[in-house]
């Protein structure tokens, strides 16, 4: 009856509203009906505080009027509240399930709560997010954690399907390594994006889910860390998350970059850290920079996450890029000849992710127009693809920006007259990369950089490349800065 | 004069739907968002790019309309108009069934933006949630900061989306027209679209135009009463 309420309403809002306003702000609302002890509840739930904001100021009045007029005048008192819908959507995932979570416990003293903590790669079904700052209803708060503190694990990245060479080979003995007690802890995996990190983390947190199924691994984006953090500090349950982490056996975080300049979040991501490491569990993390690269991360944090083993893992040669979108063909179950092969690895970028999306169109488009993949076909599918790589040409004002935040410093610092040390390496890298990768001429360049002489910008490309010999650190973030804009 | 609102007497006005999708020079946009709708695309991300006035907009509205007929949640965001937003709206929308952000190249370059997407990306590649995109360039041409960002956007599904030919502006025309229960003569139908130069929107919105005029005024669309109606406009 709900949704059959629900579904007049909305053919009614349809035919009021744009379709732009419709499909914005009316879709994604859900009417939730509840019935207790005869008395009746109506809850519109929105997905997120901005649009619960949006749809009261805008639409509730008419959304409340609409319902009553529809449930023959009797009067329906609607509550807005940010959650998602009793039967929340399940992840579509295929994997297999982990034990069920339907009790899910933060108690984690005892062995069988710990079991409990498993939770499977699905959403919860009876879960409802809700606000406690959310001052139009004050539904009961779920008296358990938000289930989402972590990700589950992709299930097509295995060690089976990761695919070795030259580059990444290290990488790959170190995670492998991971699996055995003893292994370097933490694991801090870093180079530039899509190049197999992310995927050699998943693999680690498979093989060890199928050689300790009781254990609790945890994999997340440290963007994810830190948004689950402050949600936890502003419903007050900062203690079940930190209680949450620093219990779990083995944590994988990927992306770490993402915690700089973010102090609070660094704070409690350290002692979450050392209470893993006291408790000798594994620790693996990935990053597009070497631990010491990360300017605007705490000294200590710093030390702490290069306190095992770093590896790089580089981009891959050639004939690895074969063998990557060969293997990945072979999932798809397709058989691609020997120039197609090449002409992708050659052609699309390095970057694994992005030579996994030109298969993925190759293979869509032959299905969908149920052709067969030679040469030819190849080439006109992916003829904008590769020629959109092929056309990118930076400005001096996108390398400036990106080097401001790999250094964590603002474009104003970076531009300024300080000789402060850590404002003048990175000017001075942001030069040189400047200089190699835009046509501007000597002048151009010193006028971008604040006023400076076509001599001042000679001699900074000469200072960065003698940092090879006499500051490897530093000659390490222009590399890593070169690859970063070469990738992309 | 001051137009009677005829509002209730309106037929509903069709949404954007596959079904009034016109999909000439475009033959691969339905079945490549059908798998999309029904999860058959890993990862589930495809992102539609072309020149303004191409039909992207059609293409996601009409597949939020798809995924409410099957009875699920979808959402669509137009960022052309993130200065009205926030990146706050991007918040939990792995909770729904389809996310689609029009023109999000609009915010590349804006880093509370991009770190918003980038969230967004991870949490809905995470859940498996299909998540289509518009904008009107490729990736690498637009001006995204974040590496990370752009490469995962190139790694699902592509598609440059092309005008419809001048040719084909008739059946639109006729096919939107019927739907408003409007006749339209040979002569009014080829005046509509002399005057829209090959823009179908502009097309669409003097249909739309002339159906509250005709129902406000109580007349038929000769092609004199079309001409005075749209002179004024």
């Amino acid at each position: 009856m709900t949704q059959a309420l629900w579904n007049a309403c909305l053919k009614q809002l349809e035919l009021d509203l744009s379709a732009q306003e419709f499909n914005t702000w009316i879709r994604p609302l859900h009417l939730h009906h509840s019935e207790q002890n005869a008395e009746q509840s109506w809850h519109l739930l929105a997905p997120n505080r901005f649009v619960l904001e949006w749809v009261k100021t805008h639409f509730f009045q008419r959304i409340e009027s609409l319902l009553t007029e529809l449930n023959h005048g009797k009067s329906i008192s609607l509550a807005l509240q940010v959650g998602s819908r009793p039967q929340g959507r399940k992840s579509r995932h295929k994997t297999k399930p982990r034990p069920s979570s339907e009790n899910l416990s933060f108690n984690f003293d005892t062995p069988a709560a710990k079991a409990k903590t498993h939770r499977p790669k699905q959403r919860q079904s009876t879960t409802h997010f809700t606000s406690p700052s959310n001052d139009v209803c004050l539904a009961p708060k779920p008296n358990r954690l938000n289930p989402r503190y972590e990700s589950p694990l992709n299930p097509r990245y295995t060690f089976n399907n990761f695919v070795t060479g030259q580059s990444n080979q290290l990488a790959h003995a170190a995670s492998q390594q991971a699996l055995h007690h003893g292994g370097f802890n933490p694991l801090f995996l870093y180079g530039g994006v899509g190049l197999g990190k992310t995927h050699l983390m998943h693999a680690v947190g498979h093989s060890l889910e199928q050689q300790q199924p009781d254990s609790r691994i945890v994999y997340l984006h440290s963007e994810r860390f830190v948004s689950e953090m402050v949600k936890a500090l502003q419903e007050r349950r900062i203690d079940e998350f930190k209680q949450y982490y620093r219990s779990v056996d083995v944590l994988l975080i990927d992306d770490i970059q993402f915690l700089l300049g973010k102090m609070r979040s660094q704070e409690e991501f350290f002692h979450t850290f050392n209470a893993l490491m006291e408790g000798h569990q594994q620790i693996i993390i990935t990053c597009d920079r070497t631990p010491g690269a990360l300017s605007g991360l705490e000294e200590r944090l710093r030390s702490r996450l290069a306190s095992g083993l770093s590896i790089k893992v580089d981009a891959p040669s050639v004939d690895t890029r074969v063998d990557i979108v060969n293997t990945k063909a072979e999932q798809a179950k397709l058989k691609l000849t020997d120039d197609v092969s090449l002409f992708v690895a050659e052609n699309v970028s390095p970057n694994v992710r992005e030579l996994e999306g030109a298969l993925h169109r190759l293979v869509a488009n032959a299905r969908l127009m149920n052709q067969h993949i030679d040469l030819n076909f190849a080439q006109q599918i992916l003829d904008d693809f590769i020629q959109t790589h092929q056309e990118k040409a930076w400005t001096v004002a996108e390398i400036q920006q990106q080097v401001a935040s790999y250094f964590n410093i603002s474009i104003q610092e970076l531009l300024s007259k300080s000789r402060s040390r850590q404002i003048v390496r990175p000017r001075q890298i942001a030069l040189t990369l400047a200089k190699e990768l835009t046509q501007e001429n000597l002048p151009a360049l010193g006028r971008a950089f604040g006023g400076k002489d076509r001599s001042t910008v000679l001699h900074s490309c000469r200072v960065v490349h003698q940092f090879q010999n006499k500051s490897p650190k530093d000659y390490q973030d222009y590399l890593n800065l070169m690859e970063n804009f070469r990738q992309n | 004069m001051a137009f009677q609102l005829p509002l209730q007497l309106r037929l509903p006005k069709p949404g954007a739907s596959f079904d009034n999708y016109c999909c000439q020079n475009n033959p691969l946009a339905y079945p490549l968002l059908q798998q999309l709708l029904k999860a058959e695309l890993s990862p589930a991300c495809a992102y539609l790019w072309g020149e303004h006035g191409v039909g992207k907009t059609h293409l996601l509205q009409a597949a939020c309309d798809s995924c409410s007929r099957m009875g699920q949640t979808p959402v669509y965001l137009p960022l052309e108009q993130a200065d009205m937003l926030s990146p706050d709206v991007l918040d939990e929308l792995d909770q729904l069934d389809l996310v689609c952000l029009d023109n999000v190249d609009q915010v590349a370059g804006d880093s509370d933006w991009e770190f918003a997407l980038f969230k967004l990306f991870n949490q809905l590649h995470d859940q498996a949630v299909p998540l289509l995109l518009s904008a009107s360039k490729p990736v690498h041409q637009a001006a995204w900061q974040a590496a990370d960002l752009s490469s995962r956007f190139n790694s699902g599904q592509h598609l440059a989306i092309k005008a419809l030919p001048s040719e084909a502006f008739a059946s639109v025309l006729e096919k939107h027209a019927t739907a408003k229960g409007l006749q339209l003569k040979d002569k009014v139908s080829q005046f509509l679209i002399q005057r829209s130069q090959g823009q179908l929107e502009q097309l669409l919105q003097d249909l739309e135009t002339l159906d509250y005029a005709a129902l406000a005024d109580k007349r038929r669309l000769s092609l004199n009463f079309v001409k005075k109606t749209l002179e004024q406009t």
